[in-house]
């Protein structure tokens, strides 16, 4: 069941024809002609719709605090995507723009938002030129009735992040905002903002369209819908796909990916994203959702799954990790600057065979030390792969610090 | 590490803040003193980070674990005299909190510098 790619991942991009041909701005006319911006509010929560980015917040919540909040509001679209491996966001402004902005029209109807904007990793030339000529489209047939700012999003990993994304919107560097005030009492030039990822929006036509029985029906009890799933390089057939929330991974794995290259047997599966828990291979058959993810210890973050074939060392892949959070670090909280370099330099040590096994529990008293001490969620980041790898293969690391080898060699 | 641990290390922090606040200077003049004055068993190293960011420039001695914060340039003297026997410079130290101290002293104690 696809919500979002009835007819598979498009390979190009969908024209307004076609998008119109397969119902396309159905639900912005149903909305503006049928309901009133707070019915459109009240179907988005009974559909139960979460956001994609990777915290899963109640959309309807967050636009209804919006809505709370005295006019002028806006809409940001976040396409800043800087995780690791995604490249849902991608493929929706890129193939699907229509789909995008009508759920960014829809969004904007329902907060009655004065002006939209958006935000898009600044290396994706083709979904910036598909969303402007989307954007030419929609206006032209009358479909668009607030300003639309377009505004390439640096690369750095923080810059995704919603606040920093405001402060980009607003000329200045990609740093995180103190929070409270969250976005929607005070985001974009101090005014009530709603911002969402690019999936989030995207899931909106078919949910005013439809319905949110029908939408409830799709996915499990607690998460509605479908979400995009990124598969890497490490199996057969990367790239998207559409599942039901509650899918097991090993459908994912298996039967979408074609399973791992080389038929190579698991090691450790990151479910999602750099920041969430290792998982032991046992727990292939996990379902796709929020709850069972975080149940069995980990996080589903915005879908994006990594596998570790047998063989490889988990040294070298929680340094690769801690390089990448030390780097990403923008610098602006002392603990997290501190956490992140401190992280890094243990690893490099054991990885060299250097030091002593009094090394490792260092990792869990820096990242307790830091926890809760930085503007924003990156502090909380580095710490579950590394202390989740530290507890599911300790012998790599032993094999680094007592046996001066490397297990993947 | 390792190959100084009978000797002493002044870390000095190099990160973001310490850095603007001119721990590079500090850095250097600490290094133009322990040679001229020919402390062998002095290294003096630049530091990643101690986290103790808003009361830098910060440096520890170690094994002393003595933390200095706030240093300034006309302050080398007196860790230069430290260092040669002489005794803690109070004025630079107790600005950071404990848990931050201690956790960088642990740190250290595992040979992480």
């Amino acid at each position: 069941m696809a919500i979002l790619f009835p007819n598979g991942v498009s390979r190009e991009r969908e024209t307004f024809q076609a998008y119109k041909g397969r119902g396309g701005y159905q639900a912005l006319e149903r909305a503006r002609g049928e309901l009133t911006p707070e019915g459109v509010l009240a179907i988005v929560e009974a559909a139960g719709l979460l956001g994609r980015g990777g915290a899963a917040f109640p959309t309807a919540k967050k636009w209804g605090f919006a809505r709370q909040e005295p006019t002028p509001r806006y809409v940001v679209l976040n396409g800043g995507e800087d995780e690791p491996g995604s490249v849902k966001d991608r493929i929706l402004m890129e193939h699907h723009p229509h789909l995008v902005l009508e759920g960014m029209l829809l969004a904007a109807y329902a907060i009655e938002a004065e002006a939209a904007y958006l935000y898009v990793n600044h290396t994706y030339e083709d979904a910036i030129t598909s969303l402007q000529s989307a954007l030419a489209d929609a206006e032209r047939e009358g479909y668009v009735k607030i300003s639309f700012t377009l505004c390439p999003a640096p690369t750095d990993y923080v810059a995704g992040e919603d606040t920093a994304a405001l402060e980009v919107l607003e000329g200045k560097k990609p740093l995180p905002r103190q929070k409270p005030p969250y976005p929607t009492t005070a985001g974009l030039f101090g005014r009530p903002t709603v911002v969402n990822n690019v999936e989030t929006f995207a899931n909106v036509p078919a949910i005013v369209l439809k319905g949110p029985e029908w939408y409830r029906s799709i996915g499990t009890q607690g998460c509605h819908g479908t979400m995009i799933f990124s598969l890497g390089e490490e199996v057969e057939r990367p790239g998207a796909y559409e599942l039901p929330f509650g899918t097991p991974l090993r459908y994912l794995i298996e039967a979408c990916g074609g399973g791992l290259k080389g038929a190579k047997r698991l090691k450790a599966i990151l479910p999602g994203g750099p920041s969430s828990a290792f998982l032991p291979p046992d727990q292939i058959d996990v379902p796709l959702d929020y709850p069972s993810l975080q149940k069995s210890g980990s996080a589903l973050g915005c879908g994006i799954m990594r596998l570790i074939p047998e063989g490889a060392c988990m040294v070298e892949e929680t340094l690769r990790l801690a390089e990448f959070f030390a780097r990403e670090c923008c610098g602006q909280c002392p603990p997290c600057r501190m956490e992140t370099g401190v992280l890094k330099a243990i690893l490099e040590k054991v990885q060299q065979g250097e030091g002593s096994s009094d090394l490792l529990p260092q990792v869990e008293k820096v990242v307790t030390f830091s926890k809760g001490k930085g503007l924003c969620s990156f502090i909380g980041m580095p710490g579950p792969p590394i202390q989740s790898a530290l507890r599911l293969f300790p012998e790599d690391f032993e094999a680094h610090l007592r046996d001066k080898r490397c297990p993947a060699t | 590490m390792g190959e100084e641990t009978n000797g002493c290390h002044v870390l000095v922090c190099t990160n973001l803040d310490c850095q603007a606040r001119g721990s590079e200077e500090i850095l250097a003049a600490l290094q133009q003193r322990v040679a001229a004055d020919g402390l062998a068993h002095v290294a003096v190293k630049s530091y990643l980070c101690f986290g103790g960011c808003q009361q830098g420039p910060n440096l520890v001695l170690y094994p002393q674990r003595t933390w200095y914060a706030g240093v300034q340039k006309d302050d080398v003297d007196d860790i230069i005299i430290h260092l040669k026997g002489g005794p803690v410079v109070s004025r630079l130290t107790g600005k950071v909190d404990a848990p931050t101290e201690e956790l960088i002293f642990q740190l250290l104690d595992t040979g992480l510098y």
